[in-house]
């Protein structure tokens, strides 16, 4: 193996196992995003509509215990009000405290199994929707809150069913690509 | 204070950032767009990409109902060829029983001029070998047919009963060699036997080589030999070859009758009565 690439595990090269992370978690935010903004419209998939880029930031409060997870977390959360209807910053701060939560949740907590996994997952949800209700103001949404509690519901549901297949899917990809800790 | 930051630096990061959100959306939310110093290059990469993800899904959406839509025009294109096929079919028959209509309607009106009883029989069964010429039809003794009977069809004389059954009968044909119909030349009166040749045309016999025949002239029964009526078409001359040698000339026959084409004769015993 080249010295410049670094063992699998990514020990030989720090620098570019990060670098390697950065690039398959901005490659994996793309995905999902893509796939929130336009698959699920384009294919007509209008009810199907999971919060893959929370199940992302969930995984990085899990996991990725950095500054660059914070950062990282932070960005999707940017990203996501850069497409969607909310004032800049909205995402970004219910993004920022799900992987503050989570980040707490994994040192106090055992989370590497799929129940406990799939469990922050979905207090994720419940936080993000949260936060999101107190800065936009819940009760402003069509002059009632339970408009919005179904389609919120449905998405909480598909997130925390796909959790453990996408878990398991950026770690396996994570060790092809010699990235794991 | 260095080891307190560096031990709990994912958890100020996050907090900073968190408060930084909370700036920016606070802002944002009284004056949208205020603060959004990273939305326009976000934008401007990833809005491309959506894009093309867009197209390239609607197209394949698109492709996928093209394919379904093509699958259902198979289904009813199918459906429609068998509806085809069936109405095709039902065409062949009504026609067929239009054919069958008319013909037996010119057979009444012939049995009616005929004014002698007749039967009508259906051709059941035609010759197997060259050799012969002759069919099988679906009357037989217990109808009252006898052998000798004439047999005709609107267009003219066909035969005669050669054998019969219970229900089944053999028609000589007027072109088997072995057959024989005494005629009339009907413009001069000349008279002549009509039979069969090896091949199953029919000649006229026994016509003297210097008698008044010409091509086209219509041969009728004579009524003499018993078996058929008087005045029946048999055919017309054909091609005349009048030899230097011989008493009598040779002349082909075309037969009144397509027998190829019959489907129905009428069977009378009127001139044995």
């Amino acid at each position: 193996m080249s010295p410049l690439l670094g063992d699998r595990a990514g020990k030989g090269r720090p620098i570019l196992g990060r670098t390697r992370r950065v690039v398959l978690y901005a490659a994996v935010t793309l995905a999902f995003l893509l796939f929130q903004t336009s698959a699920v419209y384009a294919l007509g998939l209008d009810s199907f509509r999971p919060d893959l880029v929370l199940v992302l930031v969930v995984y990085l409060g899990l996991k990725e215990h950095s500054i660059g997870g914070a950062l990282g977390a932070f960005l999707i959360g940017y990203l996501l009000d850069t497409f969607s209807g909310s004032p800049v910053g909205t995402n970004a701060l219910a993004m920022s405290i799900v992987f503050l939560f989570c980040y707490l949740a994994s040192r106090r907590l055992w989370t590497d199994s799929v129940v406990s996994a799939t469990l922050v997952v979905f207090l994720g949800c419940v936080l993000k929707s949260s936060v999101l209700a107190a800065v936009l103001g819940w009760g402003s949404a069509a002059g009632s809150p339970w408009v919005l509690a179904s389609p919120v519901l449905t998405d909480w549901l598909w997130a925390t069913v796909l959790a453990p297949v996408l878990f398991e899917l950026i770690d396996r990809v994570r060790r092809r690509l010699g990235t794991t800790e | 204070m260095l080891a307190f930051i560096r031990r709990n630096r994912v958890l100020l990061a996050s907090g900073f950032l968190s408060l930084l959100s909370l700036l920016m959306a606070s802002v944002n939310v009284q004056r949208p767009g205020r603060i959004d110093p990273l939305g326009k290059g976000l934008l401007a990469l990833v809005g491309p990409l959506q894009k093309v993800v867009s197209a390239s899904l609607l197209e394949l959406v698109r492709v996928k109902e093209r394919y379904i839509a093509l699958v259902n025009v198979e289904k009813e294109n199918e459906k429609l060829l068998a509806e085809l096929a069936a109405a095709r079919q039902e065409i062949v028959r009504l026609r067929e029983a239009s054919i069958a209509n008319e013909r037996l309607r010119k057979l009444l009106a012939f049995r009616e001029t005929l004014g002698h009883e007749v039967l009508v029989a259906g051709i059941v069964g035609r010759e197997a070998s060259a050799w012969f010429r002759a069919f099988t039809v679906d009357k037989g003794e217990a109808d009252g047919v006898r052998k000798g009977m004439a047999v005709f069809a609107a267009e003219g004389v066909v035969g005669q009963i050669a054998a019969t059954a219970r229900h089944t009968s053999r028609v000589l044909l007027l072109c088997d060699r072995n057959s024989g119909v005494e005629v009339l030349v009907q413009r001069t009166r000349v008279r002549g036997v009509v039979g069969g040749f090896w091949g199953g045309g029919c000649e006229l016999r026994y016509v003297g080589r210097n008698e008044d025949v010409r091509k086209d002239d219509l041969l009728i029964t004579s009524g003499l030999d018993g078996i058929f009526p008087k005045g029946m078409v048999v055919g017309r001359v054909g091609s005349i070859t009048r030899g230097k040698g011989g008493l009598f000339l040779k002349a082909t026959v075309v037969p009144g009758v397509d027998f190829d084409r019959l489907e129905e004769v009428l069977i009378t015993a009127a001139s044995l009565e």
